[in-house]
């Protein structure tokens, strides 16, 4: 006989065990992407509440098409400021592609190329990089886009492992379509799906390449008639024709191939449509990849079922962590950027621009403190002050990146990624300038400093002019909005505040938090 | 143990209760049907869920979803009204989700949309990005039990008041005894009397070569876009001499346009001689091979080419033979290919540097602090090699490393 006790005991255990039941039913019945929403804050936004759930009533398709392109240097996601907010970076597009795969998901991911924007040395180290990365993505196919043709493509392509080299184009090889570099077309087979992709230069980007007598270039409809035959040799159950050019060339080429059924324009608009684009002559579905690397276009195939494919625009955004792997590539970019030192990166001083009212030499921030005290305290209380330690801090430090130097030292050209003379060198050879310090605004200010401390002889009228060289007024209503007057106080923080790195900025309402003036 | 099956009974219904739940508040899983897999520009979830034993519900009904700006001038403000429209027999309360950075959605008038009735939804956007194609989203959420979620689009296309074409001076490859020349074409789309000014870059301490611009006006009648109202040509070009490796200069270009009075254009381009080596890792500036960190235990390579042109390139291909006359440190191993011509007048042949697996740890990294003479504690490693044959002149690879 059970006594009173134990009744309530079990009373107690089924009831807790009820409410358990009922929570675990409620748990297990909550869509999975909102799982996890509660991890999500203020300051870190639910990505899928913000950009949309992926993938929503998916069968598993046999096979998966991943476009991406125009990735224009973004390694990372653009821009360096509130990375919660903005999209894209290899190390997202890698766990997204290891989801799918860990999804029994079968993927091919072609890229549109595109992947540089810049010119230089870091220019080539970051196409290399970028290629390499593709390749450790397991990608299947990238394409030439015009500015990646201005680099030394022979130096990437002897390096690559020939089963694994991606570069494709139809009509744009190196030394006469030489195979050893990148091939016409391809194909890949994957869920017992066979794909045939190539990609072509469009003849108005064909137009924009400078001379480079070791590539060769064909008009771009010439070459596909070339290909052609070949694709249709191979018997693909899809073909896929990636397009350096914009959406317009891409249609157009469209009509002139209509085997294609996937036809993707790599420079298209910034951000990719949210419905796939039917192109009506030849029936082909048109795909944008968008700018930046911001998105990854998935195209399930279906062999049976109620639809022969689905697509999805996926934002790369914070749903996605970031991969181990693609870190530890980003921290040998980051190394071979610090092996290099400014120098071996074709980082050369220039002059600043008021070289003509002053010697134009930095004196460093605090050298302004001895007389702008309070305008000093201010600014040492602003993130500013710390530019250049948040690089420092990073993982990988990025303080030996000029991308990142630009705006996170003092006396840098903000946009072009140079130093002036005197400017910023280094943590050990100019201690004095790290930070994004006062003279970034105001102007070098060394020979105003000298003068004032009577370190170099100067009479009334070159003191004054020396100090109203590095007076900034704030004009009337000045600001960077709609109805605000742009002056030059606010285009020089629109410098580093733009729109990649900073698309919240607004000078009204960030200027009483950085608010100072003058003498004390 | 007679409490168990009453145990298992509570778990059962408890489940069951929960999921019951669960299916109540948030309905079935089928998430947002997001209208992504056709090429219609409407949504009408009417048309997907209307049935005989419907419910009164919500229904929302937009019959474009993309609107098409046209062109809009850089800087510019567009804005297009949406009209939302109730085809359901319940309230529909639509919210505002996310919205693409440089978008703003105007208010929902009241939040709720009774049956029949429709409201507008404005996106407004300023065109404050680089010319070009852009599109822009704003995300609604609907409580449409088939529609929770509608994107609304605008896109068209940034244009400039002024255009300039190509974005910089490109020199593209170009032989150190030879005179280089590119041009760029600034337009004015909203000014006739175009007055420009442009400053030819200083160039190189180093280098023999000197820049010359010439700015031309285009004739009317001549201007490459015919919407353009004034245009003219700058030409910069190098006189012979450029100093080998990346150029990489600036022109400045003063105008009369309000909108772009002073701005500076890149100048790009690579000078070469007769010997030019091509490789993961090779910095042409420096003649520095930089190979980085190496894991004693797992070595590090670059395959390079060195390319061969002039009279080198004129030797019959058995005759281009190379070898290697010192590497410091000596653990660099150095593998030559034989040579092939690439094309007309261009040899190729291949280099391989290696550090190999289980070299000893050291620093090559051109580092560690300057000796009296000016070279650093721990120097770059070097690779020389030279020609069997006078023609091919001497190479020397700086090899930056530093072996964990």
């Amino acid at each position: 006989m059970r006594t009173p006790v134990a009744r309530r005991q079990t009373l107690l255990c089924i009831s807790t065990f009820s409410l358990l039941a009922v929570a675990a039913g409620l748990l297990s019945s909550r869509p999975a992407e909102s799982a996890g929403a509660s991890s999500y804050d203020e300051d870190r936004p639910d990505p899928v509440k913000a950009n949309g759930p992926i993938f929503v009533d998916w069968p598993k398709p046999d096979a998966v098409l991943v476009f991406t392109g125009e990735m224009q240097g973004y390694l990372e996601p653009c821009g360096c400021a509130g990375l919660t907010n903005q999209k894209g970076g290899l190390k997202r597009r890698d766990t997204f592609l290891q989801q799918l795969r860990e999804k029994n998901w079968p993927v091919v991911a072609l890229d549109t190329g595109g992947l540089i924007k810049r010119y230089g040395q870091q220019a080539q180290l970051k196409f290399g990089h970028a290629v390499d990365s593709l390749i450790e993505l397991g990608y299947r196919g990238v394409g030439l886009g015009t500015l990646d043709l201005r680099m030394d493509l022979i130096g990437v392509a002897i390096n690559l492992d020939e089963q694994k080299n991606p570069l494709t184009s139809a009509n744009v090889g190196l030394f006469g379509f030489d195979e050893t570099f990148s091939r016409r077309w391809r194909t890949a087979e994957v869920g017992g799906i066979k794909i045939g992709f190539t990609s072509v230069l469009t003849d108005s980007e064909a137009a924009r390449l400078s001379s480079n007598p070791d590539i060769s270039v064909e008009d771009a409809a010439k070459a596909l008639k070339q290909v052609a035959p070949k694709i249709a040799a191979a018997q693909c159950d899809h073909r896929v024709l990636m397009v350096y050019g914009n959406a317009a060339e891409a249609r157009e080429l469209s009509q002139q191939f209509p085997e294609y059924g996937w036809v993707i324009s790599a420079v298209g608009a910034d951000e990719p449509p949210h419905m796939i684009a039917e192109i009506k002559e030849s029936g082909a579905k048109l795909i944008e990849v968008g700018h930046k690397g911001m998105y990854a276009i998935a195209i399930g195939l279906y062999k049976s079922g109620d639809k022969a494919f689905r697509y999805q625009k996926v934002p790369l955004d914070h749903r996605f962590e970031d991969s181990a792997s693609m870190q530890q590539m980003l921290v040998e970019y980051q190394q071979t950027l610090k092996t290099m030192g400014l120098a071996g990166l074709g980082v050369k001083p220039q002059l600043h621009p008021d070289s003509q009212i002053s010697d134009a030499k930095f004196a460093g921030s605090a050298a302004c403190a001895d007389c702008h005290t309070e305008a000093y305290e201010v600014w040492e209380n602003t993130p500013h002050a710390h530019a250049t330690q948040t690089l420092v801090d990073l993982q990988p430090p990025r303080h030996f990146d000029p991308e990142c130097l630009s705006c996170h030292v003092t006396g840098w050209q903000p946009q072009k990624y140079f130093p002036y003379a005197t400017g910023y060198q280094g943590l050990g050879e100019t201690p004095h300038l790290v930070a994004n310090g006062c003279e970034n605004c105001h102007g070098p200010g060394a020979e105003h400093v000298a003068v004032e401390l009577g370190e170099i002889d100067a009479d009334e009228a070159r003191t004054q002019a020396l100090r109203a060289a590095l007076r900034l007024k704030i004009g009337e209503n000045e600001g960077n909005k709609e109805g605000q007057k742009l002056g030059p106080a606010v285009n020089n923080c629109l410098q580093c505040h733009d729109l990649d790195n900073s698309p919240d900025f607004d000078f009204q309402e960030y200027w009483p938090h950085v608010k100072h003036s003058g003498v004390d | 143990m007679k409490a168990l099956p009453l145990v298992i009974a509570a778990a059962v219904a408890g489940s069951l209760l929960g999921v019951a739940m669960a299916y109540v508040s948030v309905g079935p899983a089928i998430g947002p049907q997001l209208p992504n897999i056709t090429d219609s520009n409407a949504a009408d979830s009417a048309a997907l869920g209307d049935g005989p034993d419907k419910i009164a519900a919500p229904r929302v009904k937009v019959d474009n979803l993309t609107h098409d700006f046209g062109v809009m001038q850089r800087g510019s403000t567009e804005s297009h009204e949406f009209t939302i429209e109730n085809v359901g027999d319940g309230p529909l309360r639509i919210t505002v989700g996310d919205t693409s950075c440089k978008c703003t959605v105007g208010e929902v008038e009241d939040g709720e949309i009774p049956p029949g009735q429709s409201t507008p939804v404005k996106l407004e956007w300023v065109a404050r990005v680089l010319a070009g194609d852009f599109r822009q989203t704003a995300n609604l959420l609907t409580n449409d039990p088939l529609q929770s979620q509608l994107v609304l689009t605008v896109e068209g296309q940034v244009v400039e008041a002024t255009g300039l074409e190509p974005q910089d001076f490109n020199f593209g490859r170009v032989s150190v005894d030879k005179a280089a020349s590119a041009k760029v074409t600034l337009l004015s789309y909203d000014q006739t009397d175009l007055e420009v000014t442009a400053e030819a870059p200083e160039g190189r301490v180093d280098s023999e070569s000197e820049y010359t611009v010439d700015v031309t006006p285009i004739a009317k009648q001549d201007l490459p876009d015919k919407k353009a109202k004034a245009g003219v040509s700058i030409k910069l070009t190098a006189t012979p001499g450029m100093p080998i490796g990346r150029i990489h200069d600036w022109v400045s270009i003063e105008t009369n346009l309000p909108t772009l009075s002073e701005f500076e254009v890149p100048v790009f381009g690579r000078v070469e001689g007769d010997l030019t080596i091509h490789g993961r890792g090779w910095n042409p500036e420096l003649g520095v091979l930089n190979l980085g960190m190496v894991k004693g235990n797992v070595g590090k390579s670059s395959k390079l080419r060195v390319s061969l042109k002039g009279d080198a390139a004129t030797l019959p291909l058995d005759e281009i033979k190379l070898k290697v006359v010192e590497t410091d440190p000596q653990e660099l191993e150095i593998d030559l290919g034989d040579p092939r011509e690439v094309r007309e007048g261009v040899v190729h042949v291949p280099l391989e540097v290696s550090v190999p697996v289980g070299t000893r740890p050291m620093v090559r990294l051109n580092s560690g602090g300057q000796k009296p003479d000016g070279t650093f504690r721990h120097p770059d490693g070097i690779v020389r090699l030279k020609g069997e044959n006078a023609q091919i002149p001497e190479i020397e690879l700086k090899v930056r490393f530093a072996v964990e």
